[in-house]
């Protein structure tokens, strides 16, 4: 038996602690189900005032609007269910890209703002207090103004011969024929090429082998595409009168979103990797410069992988941020699963049903970058062995 | 810091061949950058309010469509003689706003509560009129820097008490209280703003009793607080987390009641602490707003959009963006600027 803590009067007065908490909590979930019940039922007496069906089997109903931008086929006679994957895709494909782009800017700026070049550092500052002092929504309005305004038109476009062309109907670009078989070809060899290339550097290298193999995948990669492309046959860009044919296209939509997610993101990105390399102390910076290493060596090797650690959590949050402003597309008219689902809505009224779908959407997305940059987290605070 | 920092201009500038490079190319392309900027908007551009005579100017700015159409965009589309009334009303929050930055006076909360209550009275008072003479202007005619500033007043001073009231309830020991925080909280800042919005838009006249209608301002008013309450509240918990467990202790111990040690112990000493953090929310609600043009509200964004629907000017956008961008920019210039200041001042004694 063990011996019981405090006196009597303590314990009473612990008992009738508990007792009001359980009262509270028991009148809060009261109060809660009155009001989901009350307000479910204003919910059903409008839904059938307005006459509106509900339920998620409209998912099945042909959706009877076209999408102009696709990853695979669709047309207007497809399914809701259709066009909301393809509102997905979109949102993704912008995401992706955004990402990559911007945690390519966000790097550099970053490394610019902590130079020692007074005129490079104000530039940095310059940059992130443009782009984090303006709304995104402005940004990508005017971008999109920028792309369809001032661009020339297609049959004057900006043209680098037979590989791209830029002009109000977006950027085409060459790729392989058999654009499927070299993306599939690509991958395999990337991926083969990053396995094989981290475990030859691991035997001299402790630290860096995963980010050699990244860049040996990505160049063995670019070769294997490459050359189903030379031997299967490009697909070139090719203005004819105001049509351009052939090549891969990124509409003009798409590139302003991805444009100005980029630029917003980075500023804030740049700023983490600033703040990361600020946090370590000085002295590593010191060690590292009396060991003989040159400042661009000390923040290669001793710097720079310590900011990492430090920047990796905000980064995640940096990454849903991104993909939670690739919704801002329905101002331009990108089809992204929020402009999608605007539309769905505007034509058959069932909102409750397509704001459940888009929500689950980003919260799965968030969850799956949480889980994948918290495995980054878990690699890169492992110490080197 | 540099090592470099106060040091004379060649040795900041041209310290090795290298940086040297690095500055004569960075000065040209800036110089070419500013040199096409100062063409554009002041040496080839024109003032002229007509379209003719921008055309005419060729490739210099047009500022005529400012000049033409700043009502407008400054204020939508509440009537044109009575605009004096939107430009009162903006200037009384806005300098009230002003006055509660200064901390000196943040010891006589009182007064400043005060000072809101009625800067907000005049608000509404002079925008919504019907009243002393005022011809009646409903909200759907509201528009421009006044709904901009309001939504953002109002989204910050409705969501500040929402966040504290969930910050409490998410660290609370009662397992229901706490998972519903919880719950709403991260499903709040797991979607992104559109879809609170649509919300607002498109749910909140189903789930009210049948024949009852929201108006679309304050429809959006409540998807917006609904919204910053979810970052208020983690913004309140990072601030309740710095508040060292003897703290807490020592006011149980002395007798004193869960609302009574909140009221007295642990919410000043956490809210001090976040005010910079305070600040930067302000900001982010400031340019979250915008995305109410999407649920088709006039805001500055949205009225520069109205104005930019007029075909005849449409050229011009980049004249308009240009001038709210310029906005913009400034207030949150100045914001970010300012929470930063008080950072120092508020930790200043407590880093070596």
């Amino acid at each position: 038996m063990t011996t019981p803590i405090g006196d009597a009067a303590w314990r009473a007065r612990e008992r009738a602690r508990h007792l009001r908490q359980w009262l509270v909590q028991g009148s809060l979930a009261l109060v809660i189900v009155l009001v989901v019940v009350g307000l479910a039922q204003n919910v059903v007496a409008n839904l059938e005032a307005r006459q509106i069906k509900s339920g998620f089997g409209f998912l099945g109903d042909r959706a009877g609007f076209e999408i102009g931008e696709l990853l695979f086929d669709y047309s207007a006679s497809d399914n809701y269910l259709r066009a909301f994957a393809v509102g997905m895709a979109n949102t993704l494909r912008v995401s992706l890209f955004g990402i990559v782009f911007a945690s390519v800017l966000g790097v550099l700026v970053g490394l610019m703002r902590l130079s020692h070049h007074a005129l490079v550092a104000w530039v940095g500052s310059a940059y992130v207090e443009v782009f984090r002092n303006t709304p995104l929504v402005i940004q990508l309005l005017a971008i999109y103004l920028l792309v369809t305004e001032l661009l020339p038109d297609s049959s004057n476009a900006l043209a680098i011969e037979g590989v791209a062309l830029l002009s109000k109907q977006g950027l085409q670009v060459i790729v392989p024929a058999h654009g499927l078989a070299a993306l599939a070809i690509a991958l395999v060899a990337g991926t083969i090429a990053a396995i094989v290339a981290t475990r030859i550097v691991k035997r001299w290298l402790q630290i860096g082998a995963g980010l050699i193999g990244v860049a040996c995948a990505l160049v063995v990669a670019a070769i294997a595409w490459g050359l189903v492309g030379a031997i299967g046959g490009w697909s070139r860009p090719e203005v004819d009168g105001f049509l351009i044919s052939g090549g891969a296209s990124l509409t003009p939509e798409f590139l302003a979103l991805w444009l100005g997610l980029s630029l917003f993101t980075s500023a804030f990105i740049a700023e983490l990797v600033r703040a990361g390399v600020l946090a370590v102390p000085i002295g590593q910076s010191h060690a590292a410069l009396a060991l003989g290493l040159t400042r661009r060596q000390a923040m290669a090797s001793v710097l720079f992988p310590q900011a990492l650690r430090l920047a990796i959590p905000p980064l995640a949050s940096q990454y849903m941020n991104l993909i939670k402003n690739s919704s801002l597309a329905v101002v331009i008219g990108y089809p992204d699963l929020v402009s999608i689902g605007n539309t769905s809505i505007n034509q058959n009224g069932q909102a409750l049903e397509v704001i459940v779908i888009i929500m689950a959407v980003y919260l799965s997305l968030n969850l799956v970058v949480a889980v994948i940059m918290g495995a980054v987290n878990r690699r890169v605070t492992r110490a080197p062995r | 810091m540099s090592p470099r920092e106060g040091a004379g201009w060649r040795a900041r500038y041209f310290y090795s061949p290298g940086a040297s490079l690095v500055t004569v190319a960075f000065a040209l392309v800036l110089a070419w950058a500013l040199w096409h900027v100062i063409d554009w908007a002041v040496i080839r551009a024109t003032t002229a309010t007509t379209v003719a005579a921008c055309k005419e100017a060729g490739r210099g700015a047009c500022w005529g469509f400012v000049a033409e159409k700043w009502r407008l965009i400054l204020f939508g589309r509440y009537p044109f003689d009575a605009q004096w009334r939107p430009a009162l009303a903006t200037f009384a929050v806005v300098a009230m706003l002003v006055v509660s930055a200064w901390p000196a006076g943040w010891s006589h909360l009182r007064v400043l509560a005060a000072g809101w209550v009625i800067a907000f009275a005049v608000f509404f008072t002079l925008m919504l009129g019907g009243v002393a003479g005022l011809e009646r202007v409903g909200t759907e005619r509201w528009g421009g820097l006044p709904l901009t500033v309001i939504l953002t007043l109002i989204g910050m001073s409705a969501s500040a008490p929402i966040g504290v009231l969930l910050a409490l309830a998410r660290r609370s020991e009662m397992p229901l209280l706490k998972s519903l925080a919880t719950g709403y909280i991260e499903l709040v800042r797991g979607v992104p703003l559109i879809t609170v919005l649509f919300v607002a838009t498109f749910v909140f006249p189903l789930v009210l009793p049948p024949g009852w209608r929201i108006d679309p301002f304050w429809r959006v008013v409540i998807g917006l607080v609904l919204f910053q309450s979810a970052y208020m509240a983690e913004t309140v918990r990072g601030g309740l987390q710095t508040l060292a467990r003897g703290q807490r202790e020592a006011g149980t111990s002395l007798g004193l009641t869960y609302w009574q040690l909140q009221r007295s112990i642990v919410l000043p000493q956490a809210l001090v602490a976040v005010i910079p953090a305070f600040v930067n929310n302000l900001l982010s609600t400031f340019m979250d707003t915008s995305l109410v043009t999407v649920v088709s509200m006039y805001d500055l964004t949205g009225a520069l959009r109205l104005a930019l629907g007029d075909p005849v000017w449409r050229d011009f956008f980049i004249e308009g963006y240009a001038f709210i961008a310029a906005i913009y920019f400034c207030s949150s210039f100045a914001m970010s600027r300012y929470s930063q200041w008080l950072e120092r001042r508020l930790t200043s004694g407590t880093r070596h």
